[in-house]
């Protein structure tokens, strides 16, 4: 998606706030030169759309991104995850080419996620057995119109929109791809699952918002259905298991990702996200937060 | 494996157009450029036996170099052999042969022909004739105006024939057409 650049930004829209990342390759890695953070309506882009919920996203995305839409830079958007949502279909056969492809997963989406209509991408996966394994990445019609409506007022073109734990997932494929295993992703606003076979292919995906922070008892929960959904996972089918329990988590001392490590067995191992400096001497007064490098994360995965 | 699922929409396809244009740009480029290089090659390929050639064509300027020209003089000789020739050729309207032919169907058979001075250079002839009968010479005489390519005829002299005969004698001067 992504060729080796010299820069590249990242822009994150969550449930509460939407986040900006530029950043640029330099010898020693990635520097942050450009970054905000603007806070949006909680149900914004979570309730009922309204009719002027693209003016209201577009006028934010252009306070949030700056003067970006003067410059070329590849932009990547990664959404909340629960707006997003991810099947693993196993098929006999493949569909022949790809637009029939792209409608058979559309169909299989809006039939098993209940979605109705839906903006759908698929990738074939390859086989498992003898069964052909084809991922489809998919959100509901009106929220992509609204969001890709947005961008297109504020004058951003996005290079890839997805699921911001996608983009993570492909970063971190190096450790997927040692045994099966399972990927958390923690965010301020939510929590994605990733869990994949031997091969570091994700079998199943599943992703909420956080519980209210208020609650005392909330990271305990999430962290349980988190552990509930890799057991049920576990045993779903003979042969399937998880090895590794892997957490990356955009503040080091998130209380799920604590949680997570009482109750798994074997533990945790915790990854940690780019490791991005801010810039020298303009670097001053830019601003980081869990979103900001969440932003930045996904800019520079590739 | 890597992910390349994305619900971005794609690009207006006004957008394509200038993509379009420029691949298509860099596509003939390509071809032009993979045509020079063949052509290129093929040149390489002629490269032996031009180089024979220049090889032959260098040999032979060293031998003409080497050999000595002749002396100025000689040059100089040859330089007023080529102008008198030049000279001699120059001629301006008739040929003498061709004036001689003209007299033979004109000329009326009783006028003798005393003397003929043809200067080709100066495109003019000068004739003395004579007869018996004035009428003959008045006929040749009009037969040389109505040439038409005479620019000029002037009678320079007439009068009577020499021993005493009778008939007349005159000069006339011919300019012919250049």
């Amino acid at each position: 998606m992504n060729p080796v650049a010299a820069g590249a930004a990242g822009l994150v829209i969550g449930r509460e706030r939407i986040a900006y990342a530029e950043i640029r390759r330099t010898a020693d890695g990635w520097q942050l030169v450009a970054s905000r953070e603007v806070a949006i309506a909680p149900d914004l882009l979570t309730g009922p759309p309204a009719p002027d919920t693209a003016a209201v996203l577009a006028a934010t995305l252009r306070e949030v991104a700056g003067d970006f839409s003067r410059r070329y830079l590849p932009l990547h958007v990664g959404l909340a995850d629960p707006l997003v949502h991810f099947a693993v279909f196993e098929l006999e056969q493949l569909p022949v080419n790809s637009s029939r492809q792209a409608e058979f997963a559309r169909w299989r989406v809006a039939e098993a996620l209940h979605l109705g209509e839906s903006v759908c991408s698929s990738q074939p996966m390859g086989a498992d057995d003898s069964q052909q394994l084809l991922l489809a990445m998919a959100m509901e019609g009106t929220g992509q119109r609204i969001i890709a409506s947005a961008l297109a007022s504020a004058g951003l073109v996005p290079w890839t929109l997805g699921a911001c734990s996608g983009r993570l997932f492909n970063h971190y494929q190096p450790h997927l791809a040692q045994g099966a295993a399972a990927l958390v992703v923690l965010t301020p606003d939510s929590w994605a699952l990733w869990l994949c076979d031997n091969q570091g292919r994700p079998r199943r995906v599943r992703a909420r918002w956080r519980r209210a922070a208020e609650r005392e008892e909330s990271p305990a929960a999430d962290a349980a259905d988190i552990e509930r959904s890799v057991v049920a996972y576990a045993h779903s089918r003979p042969g399937r298991a998880v090895e590794r329990l892997l957490v990356a988590a955009t503040d080091a001392d998130d209380a799920i990702g604590a949680a997570l490590a009482r109750l798994a067995p074997g533990g945790c191992e915790f990854l940690p996200l780019v490791a991005i400096a801010s810039s020298g001497e303009g670097g001053k007064g830019l601003a980081r937060a869990p979103l900001i490098d969440l932003a930045a994360a996904i800019a520079t995965a590739s | 494996m890597k992910l390349t699922v994305n619900l971005a929409p794609p690009p207006d396809r006004w957008h394509r157009l200038p993509v379009i244009v420029l691949w298509s740009l860099a596509g003939g480029l390509l071809v032009a450029a993979a045509l020079f290089a063949a052509d290129g090659l093929a040149g390489r390929a002629e490269l032996p036996r031009l180089s024979q050639r220049l090889a032959q064509l260098d040999g032979q300027r060293a031998a003409i170099a080497a050999s000595p020209l002749p002396p100025a003089s000689e040059f100089a000789e040859l330089g007023r052999r080529v102008a008198f020739l030049n000279q001699v050729g120059e001629r301006r309207g008739w040929d003498p042969s061709e004036f001689f032919a003209w007299l033979e169907r004109h000329q009326p058979d009783d006028v003798r022909l005393l003397s003929l001075q043809f200067r080709g250079r100066a495109g003019e002839a000068v004739i003395v004739a004579e007869s018996a009968h004035v009428a003959s010479l008045t006929t040749f005489l009009l037969r040389m105006e109505r040439e038409p390519r005479f620019a000029e005829v002037m009678l320079n002299r007439q009068g009577g024939r020499g021993e005493g005969g009778g008939g007349s004698q005159v000069e006339v001067r011919l300019r012919f057409k250049p």
